[in-house]
């Protein structure tokens, strides 16, 4: 899995199941789209053995479902389980990234 | 010329059947759709190699919770059980080299050396005893095992043990006959091609040591073992996996003391030399040890979890 870094070195997030949860909210996909849609939106290239890993644990999880394939390709959708983990995720990074950015602000109005 | 194009099912093989009659055929797909006709990079076969690894782990229960506390806790005592033989050719490794080091420290020194020798016989011993137990405890399983059909099962890894071991012994005799030629410096790395014939020898020995293992976790994986059993077998493990650390300590010891009293001995060199007390042999040795009891600790971490289960 290539992880994908801002200029200054911090890592965005690139948790497997929180990507592929965020791509199958988009509707449904199978492996290869899932792959190519994840390092569209977040710029991760996730490894045959990280995707494929996450998915199994997911579906194990409940909280992603298989549909019937497309030939060899099984594409895979988001079950309600699986939409309110990943809004109690958001959620949660949605607070974490208000706190940043309020006391960014209050360290930029520090130095200012 | 046109190349042949690439192969993805030679790198399902790494997954284990279950997960490959789940996900092999999409899984192909996806491999053949990423790599469009292209050979794979090593990261890519890397990942795939991670991911059949921790499929592995799961599936045996050693990773994730998804097995049955029962199939973890055997799986913790079974990984000990594969680190204990690791640590016995360590501990052969260890009782070479430490071989008549009492009488090259110099005199009033050496109290650590001798007790972290003593932690390594004692705790050595100790673990055998255990290990023994253990393998008494699930004799009447294992026949049972034997007996509904498991020698079909086992028989082909079990010649194969057997070949080996027979090889191991056989080799015995000629390197004894041939040692007896020989110094305590040219046994000791003065002499090439018994060096040579040396290090075979200890590799064979780890291959009969890991071949006796597939043999164990391929019964013990399929045995019906009770849950009074497999309470004893967790236990047991446990404590070897205690004596492990203990051994490792104790060696860790006698190095420490030995190499700030007498490291000429650790090179086989004359008393009073300056010498390295870093050698290749005894740098392996206590790798092989710390990794054991690593492996252990692993094992452990896996039993103390499925009895967290229950």
């Amino acid at each position: 899995m290539k992880k994908s870094t801002t200029n200054e070195g911090l890592r965005r997030t690139n948790d497997p199941p929180f990507l592929i949860l965020t791509s199958l909210a988009s509707g449904p996909k199978h492996g290869h789209a899932l792959a190519k849609d994840i390092a569209a939106f977040a710029g991760v290239n996730l490894g045959p053995g990280a995707l494929y890993g996450a998915i199994t644990r997911l579906e194990e999880r409940g909280l992603i479902e298989p549909l019937s394939g497309v030939e060899r390709r099984r594409p895979y959708r988001i079950t309600e389980a699986g939409s309110k983990s990943l809004a109690t995720a958001v959620a949660d990074m949605r607070r974490l990234v208000d706190v940043s950015t309020a006391r960014l602000r209050l360290a930029i109005g520090g130095l200012s | 010329m046109n190349r042949r194009p690439y192969d993805a099912t030679r790198l399902l093989k790494w997954y284990p059947p279950a997960w490959r009659a789940r996900y092999g055929d999409e899984f192909v797909a996806f491999v053949d759709d990423t790599l469009a006709g292209e050979r794979p990079t090593a990261g890519f076969v890397f990942s795939i190699a991670l991911g059949a690894v921790r499929e592995r782990g799961h599936e045996s229960g050693l990773v994730g919770t998804r097995q049955a506390p029962t199939v973890q806790s055997r799986a913790g005592a079974l990984l000990v059980l594969c680190a204990w033989s690791v640590f016995m050719f360590a501990g052969a490794s260890f009782s070479k080299l430490s071989e008549h080091s009492a009488q090259a420290m110099p005199a009033g020194s050496g109290s650590l050396a001798n007790v972290g020798f003593v932690i390594v016989a004692f705790s050595g011993a100790l673990g055998m005893i255990v290990v023994l137990v253990g393998a008494g405890v699930a004799l009447p399983s294992f026949v049972n095992f034997l007996r509904s059909g498991g020698w079909q099962v086992a028989r082909q890894r079990v010649r194969l043990a057997l070949a080996l071991t027979a090889l191991v012994l056989a080799v015995i005799v000629p390197l004894t006959l041939w040692a007896h030629h020989l110094t305590s410096l040219q046994r000791n790395g003065g002499d090439g091609p018994y060096s040579a014939a040396f290090v075979a020898w200890a590799i064979l020995i780890a291959l009969t040591l890991v071949s006796w293992d597939c043999v164990i976790v391929q019964c013990v994986a399929k045995m019906d073992l009770s849950p009074r059993i497999l309470r004893v077998e967790a236990r047991l493990a446990v404590v070897v996996s205690f004596l492990m650390v203990a051994i490792t300590v104790g060696a860790a010891c006698w190095w420490a003391d030995v190499a700030g009293n007498a490291p000429w001995f650790l090179q086989g060199a004359s008393d009073g030399s300056s010498s390295s007390p870093f050698t290749p042999n005894l740098i392996i040795t206590l790798a092989l040890m710390v990794g054991a009891s690593g492996a252990g600790a692993i094992g452990v971490s896996r039993i103390a979890r499925s009895w967290s289960r229950t």
